[in-house]
């Protein structure tokens, strides 16, 4: 029996797009049969973070509408085996799908897909209600700023509201260095006040802007240290028990190696 | 009062009909019967009962009153009451300062949940910033107060609010209060209203910690 998984965070530009594609494919890649849903209607981007965006004939209202069967819509990744997106409308708003519909949709991927993750727009009017009606588990995205964390304090309580108890959570763009410097919310700050489950760190990366722009995901990169932190993620999604990566900046020998090109 | 000599009242059981108390009884034998025979028929039928306006029932000549409406064709019945309207309760009684109970709550409260509580609440966990708290009485947070907190609404200004952190957005008590910025005691702290002002004061005051 699969499993449905809302990706979400209340705040925008906090990760939620870049950790859906992450963890689809790293799921993915381990062999599974993964559907990720692209719930931000009018203003998808999933398709585009993992480069499929030319491929994009029907949509999740088609599918909802009637007009296409869900096979159709489903845009098979180029890379990874079993990895399949179902794109948002970009011609609609939030208004075009109601929360039924989707648990109904949910029920329907289950039956082909192991994992189904649905990328939640920001927010938590329509879109947010539509985007984990037919969820199971949720994850939340925060970034240590003190707006993301009351947005995803905020989102936690509406979670617990509608049944999906016991959010886990992911803390992105940590900056290690600010951190020690004491000018930037530390993990502890951050569970401190959420108290819910950490599902892991990723940390702040130049390397996710330029997989974004190619329309990879920075997973499949072996030398990303975000790369490396969402692989653990999706470990641990699987029940693995990884331990927190060592953020605190590399040793001096890592960075000779690096230096004379061995890493 | 109704300056009508008698005066007839549909409620939901039926009709009242009330009775001038200045009026003498000619007075109301002629009106009543003049009231039945101005509208022939409409009240035949429908059950019926007097308000005495303060003398007994048994009186004879209510019987005959009585008598003229059983004449038109009305049912007598005496499980008719008039609506009583029902003073609204004071607040001060519903709160016995010696005996309260008190709300419990085994929960983080997050941005953008309210708690409210008639007497004294006591929350177990943080009570994060952008959550909401009403009590009628004190609050207890076995956890960090950072968001807004309003004790002793109906203005019981007793009432205190305790928290492990109490570093409240607002902190009201009866009334009295509001933006609360810059407070931070290390430990437990306790607020209270002091002539008409809000104290706050580390809570090992009260305890031998």
């Amino acid at each position: 029996m699969g499993e449905v998984i809302v990706i979400t965070s209340g705040k925008g530009g906090v990760g939620k797009t870049t950790t859906t594609a992450n963890l689809g494919t790293g799921l993915a890649s381990m062999g599974h049969q993964v559907v990720l849903i692209d719930a931000d209607i009018g203003l998808r981007n999933l398709d585009v973070l993992l480069g499929l965006e030319n491929r994009i004939v029907y949509d999740l209202t088609d599918v909802i509408d009637g007009k296409c069967r869900l096979r159709q819509a489903l845009i098979k990744d180029k890379r990874y085996e079993g990895l399949y997106l179902l794109p948002a409308a970009q011609t609609k708003d939030k208004t075009a799908v109601n929360p039924d519909q989707m648990k109904q949709l949910c029920e329907d991927l289950l039956k082909e897909f192991e994992y189904v993750l649905i990328d939640c727009p920001a927010g938590i009017e329509q879109g947010f209600r539509n985007a984990v009606a037919g969820a199971q588990k949720a994850i939340v995205v925060t970034t240590p700023e003190m707006s993301a964390v009351r947005d995803a304090d905020r989102v936690i309580g509406l979670l617990e509201a509608s049944e999906l108890r016991k959010p886990a959570l992911i803390i992105n763009r940590l900056r290690p260095k600010m951190v020690r410097h004491g000018d930037m919310m530390s993990m502890e700050d951050i569970i401190d006040i959420l108290a819910i489950e950490l599902l892991g760190i990723i940390p702040e990366d130049e390397m996710v802007v330029i997989s974004t722009n190619k329309g990879e995901t920075v997973l499949s990169d072996e030398r990303a240290k975000s790369g490396q932190a969402f692989r653990n993620i999706v470990r641990r999604l699987k029940g693995e028990n990884v331990p927190l990566m060592e953020l605190d900046g590399d040793g001096l020998l890592t960075r000779l190696r690096r230096f004379i090109g061995l890493k | 009062m109704s300056k009508e000599i008698v005066t007839i009242k549909g409620t939901r059981g039926g009709l009242v009909i009330l009775l001038n108390p200045a009026s003498n009884f000619e007075e109301l034998k002629d009106d009543l019967e003049r009231k039945f025979n101005s509208s022939k028929g409409f009240f035949k039928g429908a059950k019926f009962t007097f308000h005495y306006p303060s003398g007994s029932p048994d009186n004879p000549q209510y019987a005959e009153l009585e008598n003229i409406c059983l004449q038109y064709g009305l049912v007598p019945n005496k499980e008719i009451h008039l609506p009583v309207i029902q003073p609204a309760p004071v607040v001060e009684d519903i709160i016995d300062d010696t005996d309260e109970p008190a709300r419990l709550i085994f929960a983080t409260i997050r941005s953008g949940q309210e708690i409210e509580a008639v007497n004294n609440l006591v929350i177990v966990g943080d009570v994060n910033p952008g959550a909401r708290l009403y009590s009628g009485g004190s609050i207890v947070i076995f956890g960090r107060c950072l968001g807004s907190v309003n004790a002793g609404v109906p203005g019981r200004d007793k009432s205190t609010i305790t928290a492990f952190l109490l570093n409240p957005a607002h902190l009201i008590i009866a009334g009295i209060g509001g933006l609360q910025s810059g407070r931070n005691y290390r430990g437990p702290a306790i607020a209270s209203l002091r002539n008409n002002r809000i104290v706050f004061e580390p809570a090992a005051k009260y305890f031998n910690l």
